[in-house]
């Protein structure tokens, strides 16, 4: 799609002059099948591709259709997990002559360099260096993109949060779930388009709170929906209490039968069709979304090899099973948080690493080396770009007064995987200590930019007209690191 | 007069010639001189006043022709929403039905725009632009309490129709202008709505001032001047005159203008007495940080690079647009006659005096963008189609010369809104009938026809609310995040982190930005807002019982009834008989589903069966097991203070036991029945909190938690921050088990509740009250064995921890076996129907109910015509 036909998307948005908007977004792709299950009440109109969540394609065929992003909250540390670096250990205790003691979050606290807690071993084909606290993921360690070598601009949580989320380290724009959702739509008309799943133990949201799926100045219908991965998961799906479900449905058979009236004295205006549609879409919705989180037609092995008998990583894993069955009913962007608000409820390993990072370590490596497993199994890898990463990382000095580490914007490992990215590539490299960036590197931009171009989008011409700029998930930056793909 | 002002004269009296002066001509339409000449068209009785004119030019020069009137009803039912962003009243609709002379329509509408309603819809667009909000935003999304008297202020504003020019002057600087008139210091809550980083690395303070003044500069141009300044932030304007330069000088306005609280009377919109109000000033105490490393503001303005604080040019000094000023003008030539109070620079008064001058400043800009903004809202698209762009990368007006004549009027009527309102409101032009075959663009662009429009957010849960008997009319004062509250939403309180979900569900505004033209989405999620949501179905009982009152219980007289207040007419033929079978169908479907009472469930698996009635009133000596002929459990009271039996307690006048003031605990010794072990369960408790109790309250559990350290294990019922808990746990040498399942529902004080707690295998599942489905549930890692070789304990589960409940407790049951989720659904009704349900249920009102909702479902009731 191009700039001036995403123009024509938000005028379409804004006051559904569509005729011209058909005609340039593909009206030809994604049809869906309406079966109706209101079948007495079924509208003759047919499929409505202006629908902003109609599947559409994007500027070029795409290498994948989903996304399944693992946002490590509160930022692991590149140091620990898989940017080796022996020389921590040689010089550990030493002191960094020339650091800059404001780049972490607490100015002046930054300690002497301190060796990373973990053995690290070789894995795969590929000999990638892994800390042992992934002793799964390593078993996967041929099929990840790495990129050593990304950085952020901020040195807190929350701004970071929504530079990952949003391109900006302000609150206010959208995050990368709702650009995607507003260029392609979804695949599945009775699920959310982009669904979030935060801490299931009860351990809060992230920090960036809301602003973590929030669709900023782009219309409300790409915002993602933060669900629960069990009981109620989405609101308002349960039918009032004393309607049963025949009663309910000659409720809905009257406003269907009364609002056709009303269209058909009104016929010019294909809002009001929409909104017929939508409350088919909302009943069938009732059905799909409890069916879609409902777990218990998985195998024994299937929940095994999410890591559902190990009693730390069963909400992880229950999380990342339900991120599978999401991608497989089409929908287009699942993003999992592990870890919860607060700092030790979450990767911020400021006084501790060693345990900190055992604990979130455990809570997610099985899951996610599942995940990859099943979606492999599947066949689902390849359509699914998977992404983990945290905000930034941290540095590779002990935080003074404990044995953690503060926060570091300048250096952090990402890894992608499936969706066409290419198996085992390595990009970019910190210093010695991993302390910087230093070689090819990536800002969030091109992460950004990269995912973009893997849904077949270009970051470039991804554009929405907002208080009069043509904004961009890219801003004025963002190159797609070609290297990491297939 | 000073140096600008008598080179101007001097131009213009011909002593200089003007080349000298003139700077390029600025030619662009926005910044040019408002020019205004009525058109002459002849036949023009379709015309009702000027601006019909303007309109008709333009759809004739497409070779067509005005669209004919609207019914009276319809246009009744658009003026309402239009105005007051509620339906017509009864009375409303019979009297302006009634009233067929002349000038009806003009009395009608001088009758909206005196309503105090006016003010709370209109206000609220203002609220819109201003990316108004009462928290900070980030992480921590710091509350402000005291942000809402700018809300209150822009509602008096509009309401008493402050002109137009004031008003901003105050929003900018009424701390300078008006020290002492509290309204005037309230409108300042403008500069300080917008975002606020609380919690600062020491090295980015700096920048995060630069963002706050770059909310402040950007927020400024959007809402006043239709301009994007902030684009200059980092580069001089890609599009627009404003170099990177201005940007700054800009922004220096603003260099000591910080957030703070000051003590003002809140006469003018709150009972009188003296209350802290958030306003924004120079030398006031800042605000509070959570992590406070630097300086609330900063000395000097710097033209950065980038915008990076890290890359200063040079110092600037304060300075307006040039576009929008005489050559070589500075703002000291907007000076005013300053109020010497010593602590402020008078750079925003500056600022004030010169956004509103028509003749050297930005003012004619200033009419044209608020104008456009009341088209807008009237019309369904402004006469610019980007409301917060007027520069170049805008669109360009369709209707240049009525944007301009309307301008002017706004000028010739004293920058006062609501003569421009009659104007709009009074043409033959907003009168129109709707294309019913569509609105081409090309319509919509001459506003030819009506546009069929979706009523914003706030409108839709308004006009629920109105129709029913809760709507609580008060206006001004503090708001509420709570969704079901009865009073109108612009009177939610707006929380970044945390909007109201039936808000944010149908498009409200963003708050982080100037919001010019919310989207307008169609979801399946509103959808099922409206048919299943709690807030609907309420808001439609709500109507129905007045239906039912003023209509006898007559379902002829109702169905009528519900067509008129809500859809503002009569039902058709078809309708009327379609509304009265559906009625009639629900009725018998209601009068059925009361017949079958549900079955109590009582079988071996009961293992204890606790039930207040019966007990005798006073302090509690005993509570004895209710099951007939079993091993009977019993509770007795621990320590001093006993628990009270509370007669009529519930709405079925049923007993309750009432635990607390202070710990009052009833206590079963240990006993091999209460040892759940690993196996299955199924615990229900009949309870309430009392109201305006503070949280943490323990209501039943065995558990042997010691307070701190060592082992402990059991299962509990707890309320924890208005959610119900409950968890099952076994903790040996600090490893184990610790499994806490929250409700997703919450948890209100003073309302009696229904909870049950299921294990089947290790799947944890909790079920609320009328909860058709599960609550949440939560798989447990490992089996959990419960077993605590302690009693089970009403009223505290722990004592040496805080949290004895405060509250009721109606009936307990423990079964030792998983009921189904249909099972305990039958379980609830049953208790339900023992305690709750005060009078039988009514299946016409409940009918009457369900058609209401399915009214407030049609497109007729969302979208105006």
């Amino acid at each position: 799609m191009t700039a001036t036909e995403h123009q024509v998307l938000n005028r379409h948005l804004r006051y559904h002059s569509r005729r011209d908007f058909l005609s340039r977004a593909g009206a030809g792709c994604g049809v869906l099948a309406l079966s109706g299950l209101l079948h007495e009440e079924a509208s003759a109109a047919g499929p409505d591709p202006g629908a902003p969540l109609t599947p559409r394609v994007g500027h070029r065929s795409p290498q994948a259709t989903s996304v399944i992003w693992l946002f490590m909250h509160g930022a692991p540390s590149h140091v620990d997990t898989w940017d080796y670096k022996p020389a921590l250990a040689r010089r550990d205790g030493q002191t960094l002559e020339g650091f800059d003691q404001s780049t972490g979050f607490f100015a002046g606290q930054g300690g002497p360099i301190m060796r990373s807690p973990f053995q690290f071993r070789q894995h795969g084909e590929t000999g990638t260096w892994c800390s042992e606290i992934f002793p799964r993921l390593a078993g996967h360690a041929d099929d990840l993109a790495l990129i050593y070598s990304c950085f952020a601009h901020e040195n807190n949580h929350s701004p970071a949060q929504f530079q990952m989320n949003t391109g900006m380290a302000r609150m206010g724009f959208p995050c990368v779930g709702s650009w995607v959702t507003y260029g392609l739509g979804t695949g599945n008309q009775n699920l959310p388009g982009f669904i979030v799943m935060y801490d299931a133990r009860g351990r809060g949201t992230p920090k960036s709170r809301a602003s973590s799926w929030g669709a900023g100045f782009l219309p409300g219908v790409y915002q993602g929906t933060a669900i629960n991965s069990s009981g109620t998961p989405i609101e308002n799906l349960d039918r009032p209490s004393r309607l049963n479900a025949s009663m309910q449905r000659r409720q809905l058979g009257l406003i269907a039968r009364l609002n056709r009236r009303h269209r058909d004295r009104l016929p010019g205006y294909r809002d009001l069709d929409a909104r017929i549609r939508s409350f088919e879409l909302a009943y069938r919705m009732q059905l799909a979304a409890p069916e879609a989180l409902e777990l218990s037609g998985e195998t024994a092995a299937t929940r095994r090899l999410y890591g559902f008998d190990d009693p730390r990583c069963a909400s992880f894993g229950r999380q990342a099973l339900v991120a599978r069955r999401l991608v497989e009913r089409g929908v287009r962007f699942v993003q999992l948080y592990s870890g919860g608000f607060n700092n030790d409820d979450c990767w911020d390993g400021h006084n501790n690493l060693d345990k900190n990072h055992r604990q979130f370590a455990g809570e997610t490596d099985q899951p996610i080396a599942g995940l990859l497993t099943d979606l492999k199994q599947r066949g689902l890898l390849d359509s699914t770009l998977v992404v983990c990463c945290g905000e930034f990382g941290r540095l590779p000095l002990v935080q003074k007064g404990g044995t953690g580490r503060d926060h570091n914007p300048l250096a952090f490992t990402t890894w992608m995987a499936g969706g066409g990215t290419r198996r085992g590539a390595r990009h970019g490299a910190t210093d010695e200590i991993g302390l910087k960036a230093v070689e090819d590197r990536v800002s969030i931009h091109d992460l950004h930019a990269t995912i973009l171009h893997q849904l077949g989008l270009d970051h470039t011409r991804l554009t929405y007209r907002h208080n009069g700029r043509d904004v961009r998930l890219t801003d004025v930056a963002g190159v797609v690191i070609e290297n990491i793909l297939g | 007069m000073n140096r600008t002002w008598n080179l101007i004269l001097a131009v213009l009296l011909g002593l200089v010639p003007a080349a000298a002066v003139a700077a390029e001509p600025a030619g662009f339409w926005s910044f040019e001189p408002l020019r205004s000449q009525v058109p002459d068209v002849a036949g023009n009785r379709w015309c009702r006043n000027a601006v019909d004119r303007f309109v008709l030019v333009e759809i004739r020069r497409q070779g067509l022709a005005p669209v004919g009137t609207a019914s009276r009803e319809r246009l009744l039912r658009r003026l309402s929403l239009d105005l007051l962003g509620l339906p017509p009243t009864a009375e409303q609709r019979s009297m302006f039905l009634a009233d067929n002379g002349p000038g009806a329509w003009d009395r009608l509408v001088d009758r909206l725009l005196s309503n105090p309603h006016f003010g709370e819809r209109w206000g609220r667009h203002w609220l819109d632009v201003v990316r108004f909000a009462e928290s900070y935003g980030f992480e921590h999304d710091l509350d402000n309490l005291n942000a809402f008297h700018f809300r209150d202020f822009v509602i008096r504003a509009f309401n008493d129709d402050l002109p137009f020019d004031r008003f901003v002057r105050w929003q900018l600087a009424g701390d300078e202008l008006k020290p002492e008139n509290p309204l005037s210091r309230m409108a300042t809550g403008f500069l300080a709505a917008g975002v606020r980083n609380a919690d600062i690395a020491k090295v980015r303070v700096e920048q995060e001032r630069y963002d706050e003044l770059d909310d402040l500069a950007s927020t400024v141009g959007t809402a006043f001047l239709g301009l994007s300044i902030g684009c200059a932030r980092c580069h001089d304007h890609k599009y627009d005159p404003i170099s990177r330069e201005e940007y700054y000088r800009f922004v220096a306005t603003f260099e000591r203008t910080i957030r703070g609280e000051v003590e003002l009377s809140t006469a003018p919109t709150m009972a009188a007495g003296l209350r802290k109000v958030l306003v924004a000033g120079e030398g006031l105490k800042p605000l509070a940080r959570v992590y406070n490393p630097g300086p609330p503001f900063y000395e000097k303005t710097w033209l950065l690079r980038r915008g990076d604080v890290r890359l200063k040019e040079r110092e600037v000094q304060p300075g307006f647009l040039d576009v929008l000023m005489p050559v070589g003008a500075t703002p000291n030539d907007w000076r005013q006659a300053e109020i010497e109070t010593g602590q402020s620079t008078y750079r925003r008064s500056r600022m004030a005096a010169w956004i509103t001058d028509v003749d050297h400043g930005a003012g004619n800009l200033l009419a044209r963008v608020i104008v456009n903004r009341l088209w807008q809202h009237h019309f369904g698209r402004g006469l610019v189609a980007t409301p917060n762009d007027f520069g170049e990368r805008g669109e360009r007006p369709s209707h240049p010369e009525l944007l301009d004549w309307l301008a002017s009027e706004l000028l010739r009527s004293g920058w006062q809104l609501k003569p421009i309102h009659r104007l709009l409101v009074g043409s033959a032009t907003y009168r129109q009938a709707v294309l019913s075959e569509g609105a081409t663009e090309a319509d919509a662009g001459i506003f030819r026809g009506r546009p069929v429009r979706r009523l914003e957010a706030e409108a839709i849960r308004d006009s629920l609310l109105a129709l029913g008997d809760r709507f609580d009319r008060r206006q001004f004062g503090p708001g509420t995040l709570v969704e079901r509250q009865p009073r109108r939403s612009v009177y939610f309180r707006v929380k970044r982190s945390q909007p109201v979900p039936l808000i944010s569900l149908f498009d409200g505004p963003d708050t982080l930005q100037a919001t010019a033209t919310r989207s307008v989405t169609t979801v399946s999620p509103q959808a099922l807002a409206l048919f299943n949501g709690g807030a609907v179905r309420e808001a439609a009982e709500s109507f129905a019982r007045v239906v039912l009152a003023t209509t006898r219980r007559s379902p002829a007289a109702g169905v009528r009834r519900v067509f008129g207040d809500a859809l503002g007419r009569e039902p058709t033929v078809s309708e009327y008989e379609e509304a009265l079978a559906f009625l009639e169908a629900q009725q018998v479907e209601y009068i059925e589903s009361q017949d079958r009472e549900p079955r109590e469930i009582s079988d071996q698996s009961l293992v204890v069966w606790l039930r207040a009635d019966g007990l005798t009133e006073g302090p509690v000596e005993r509570w004895r097991d209710h099951r007939p002929g079993a091993t009977a459990v019993e509770f007795l009271p621990l320590g001093q203070r006993r628990p009270v039996v509370k007669k009529d307690a519930t709405p079925k006048q049923r007993s309750s036991v009432k635990f607390g003031p202070g710990a009052t605990v009833l206590k079963a010794a240990d006993h091999p029945s209460l040892n759940l072990g690993t196996g299955d369960f199924t615990i229900s408790v009949v309870f309430r909190l009392d109201p305006g109790s503070k949280g943490g309250h323990q209501i039943l559990g065995k558990d042997s938690f010691p307070g701190s350290g060592g082992d402990y294990t059991g299962y509990f019922f707890h309320e924890q921050k208005g959610k119900l808990r409950f968890s099952t746990r076994n903790r040996r040498g600090g490893q184990g088990q610790q499994n806490y399942l929250d409700s997703h529902g919450a948890i209100v004080k003073g309302r009696w509740h229904r909870a049950t707690a299921v294990r089947r295998r290790q799947l944890l599942r909790l079920f609320l009250d009328n909860a058709v489905r599960v609550d949440r549930e939560l798989r447990e890692p490992a089996p959990t064995n419960t077993d605590a070789a302690v009693g089970l304990k009403l009223g505290l589960i722990d004592e040496s921890l805080s949290g004895a409940f405060h509250g009721e407790i109606a009936e307990v049951r423990i079964y030792r076996r998983a009921m189904e989720s249909n099972e305990v659904r039958q379980l609830h009704r049953l208790l339900g129907s023992y305690y709750l349900t005060a009078r039988p249920i009514d299946p016409l009102e409940l009918a009457l109910a369900d058609l209401c909702q399915a009214i407030f479902c049609l497109n007729e009731f969302i979208y105006v015509e």
